[in-house]
């Protein structure tokens, strides 16, 4: 796909969200707090007659990794995706209720989505990189935002795989087909490349479970560093991942937000009986 | 690259705070019993008053040691790592406890107003159960496996000095029975120094626990010194200090 087509695609799937019955009147006091990246405020969601968020609050907080845990269907990826606007793709999805960033509802019809997007990185369950160079890859949005010179797409690339913890693996192959990388080199170019557009927060869906044990270490050793300098949401199936590396866990279950709260209450004292009994495994 | 460098530094940190609560003992036990010897109320204060930070720094090792198994979920030599440091925490503070409780005999004997002295084979006990946990302390920090079961053989000199320093209170407690009120408490803190030694043997044991994956259950199954020179060739580990650090400051 050129970075044209990427661009048009982009808009045609972000563009004014008719779909969406989210509130753009403004900012909440919330919203507004510092050290908070998304603040959530009574956030329902539909797929058609199926409701698959119920009166979802919550703050995310800045500079923290927010892990999402709980059964298959129980909103998580669905509400990570509510903070990249990804749900717009979907044709019979119906957002209400409001996400701030900044102090401004994303749903609101004024949100450039393009630029939500590019503030808002998300890496994948598997890797996709383009099947480009390892160069390419990370330059690619970049490119689509219209920077030509190549001093500076040089400096983000070789800053972003860096930050990606991946430079020293590759700096010498910069040419080479981005695919023959293994899989948890692919997933660090993913992130590398979300991290070139320089965003505020990184979205994260299971982005190891197709990762062997060594490769899953990296990468969340790497979400552990890339903390200080971005807000990082988390979908896992792993407890034992959001634990090890999450600041914050938020409990999912049928579509609600069963407990949030520090990753060390939630994981030797949950308040709640149901986020117990999901934790030791009970049932899940 | 080392893997979860969090995880390791979280292990540290605990390995850091247990050698400081590990000082802390040792010096509660020594000032004790120097409180003893000198029939020193000021000293004993100390010690009383000092067992609280000790108390708190249990607590605070524990909790960790518990926040790092629910959220790190660590295996073989890092869970033996945690588990022992679980139980070694214990030990020490209840090392502290037993001389915070021969303080309370020092000032019960100031108290009583008698004037008893104190035999040479209680001092002798006192300075090999201080040895023996400034040992364990060592083999703690240097990871010694040799020095662990070295600690573990030297608590059986203590007992047979222990039967023999009972003896010789009741005998004194014969011939001079007005000295009885004075002289039970010396009995008591006997009984302190024979528990500290158990807590500082059961320090090696862990040590060897965690060093081999192990328990010492009965003395004659400890290995012999020279299978112990081969063990401890293969098994070296590097120091909770790490490699570079020098543990000579901690050596008598």
């Amino acid at each position: 796909m050129s970075a044209s087509k990427l661009q048009k695609f982009m808009k045609r799937a972000g563009g004014t969200n008719k779909k969406t019955m989210a509130s753009s009147s403004g900012s909440s006091q919330a919203a507004q707090r510092e050290n908070v990246a998304f603040a959530i405020e009574d956030v329902n969601l539909f797929y058609g007659d199926f409701q698959a968020l119920k009166d979802i609050t919550l703050d995310i907080p800045a500079h923290q990794v927010t892990a999402f845990i709980g059964p298959s269907g129980c909103g998580k990826s669905t509400l990570l995706r509510c903070f990249n606007r990804m749900n717009d793709l979907i044709d019979n999805c119906r957002v209400e209720g409001a996400i701030y960033r900044n102090g401004v509802d994303i749903n609101g019809d004024a949100v450039d989505v393009v630029d939500l997007r590019t503030h808002v990185g998300m890496v994948f369950q598997q890797p996709n990189p383009f099947p480009k160079s390892i160069y390419d890859n990370v330059s690619y949005g970049l490119v689509c935002q219209g920077v030509r010179s190549k001093k500076v797409l040089d400096e983000a690339v070789e800053s972003s795989l860096k930050k990606a913890a991946l430079w020293e693996e590759v700096k010498d192959h910069l040419r080479r087909d981005a695919t023959q990388l293994s899989g948890g080199q692919q997933q660090r170019l993913c992130i590398a490349r979300a991290i070139a557009l320089q965003p505020d927060v990184i979205l994260m869906d299971e982005p190891t479970s197709a990762l062997d044990p060594i490769a899953t270490a990296r990468i969340e050793d790497l979400i552990t560093q890339l903390k200080e300098e971005y807000t990082i949401v988390i979908v896992t199936h792993s407890m034992s991942q959001a634990a090890r590396i999450s600041d914050k866990t938020a409990f999912f279950l049928l579509g609600d937000l069963i407990e949030f709260g520090a990753t060390d209450d939630i994981f030797q004292n949950p308040r709640d009986k149901r986020t117990e009994d999901y934790i030791t495994g009970k049932f899940g | 690259m080392v893997n979860r460098p969090e995880f390791q530094e979280d292990l540290a940190a605990i390995h850091r705070d247990m050698i400081h609560l590990g000082s802390m003992a040792e010096a509660a036990i020594n000032k004790a019993m120097q409180a003893l010897r000198e029939n020193n109320a000021v000293l004993a204060h100390e010690v009383i008053q000092g067992d609280d930070a000790i108390d708190n720094l249990e607590r605070e090792i524990t909790q960790e040691c518990v926040r790092l198994i629910a959220r790190q979920q660590p295996r073989a030599s890092d869970l033996r790592d945690i588990t022992a440091n679980m139980k070694l925490v214990t030990d020490l503070e209840r090392i502290a406890d037993h001389a915070e409780d021969i303080a309370g005999n020092t000032l019960a004997i100031i108290d009583s107003g008698l004037t008893i002295e104190i035999p040479s084979d209680f001092l002798m006990v006192n300075d090999l159960v201080t040895h023996m946990l400034h040992e364990a302390l060592d083999a703690y920090v240097s990871r010694d496996l040799s020095l662990a079961y070295h600690v573990i053989r030297t608590r059986n000199r203590i007992g047979f000095v222990g039967q023999g320093l009972s003896k010789l209170i009741v005998d004194t407690m014969l011939d001079q029975p007005r000295l009885i009120p004075a002289l039970v408490q010396l009995i008591l803190v006997a009984n302190h120094l024979q528990r500290a030694a158990d807590h500082t043997q059961n320090v090696a044991e862990w040590i060897v626990y965690h060093l081999r994956g192990t328990y010492v259950s009965e003395l004659d199954e400890l290995p012999s010194e020279d299978e112990l020179d081969r063990r401890t060739d293969s098994e070296s580990a590097p120091s909770y200090l790490g490699d570079d650090s020098d543990t000579s400051e901690t050596e008598e």
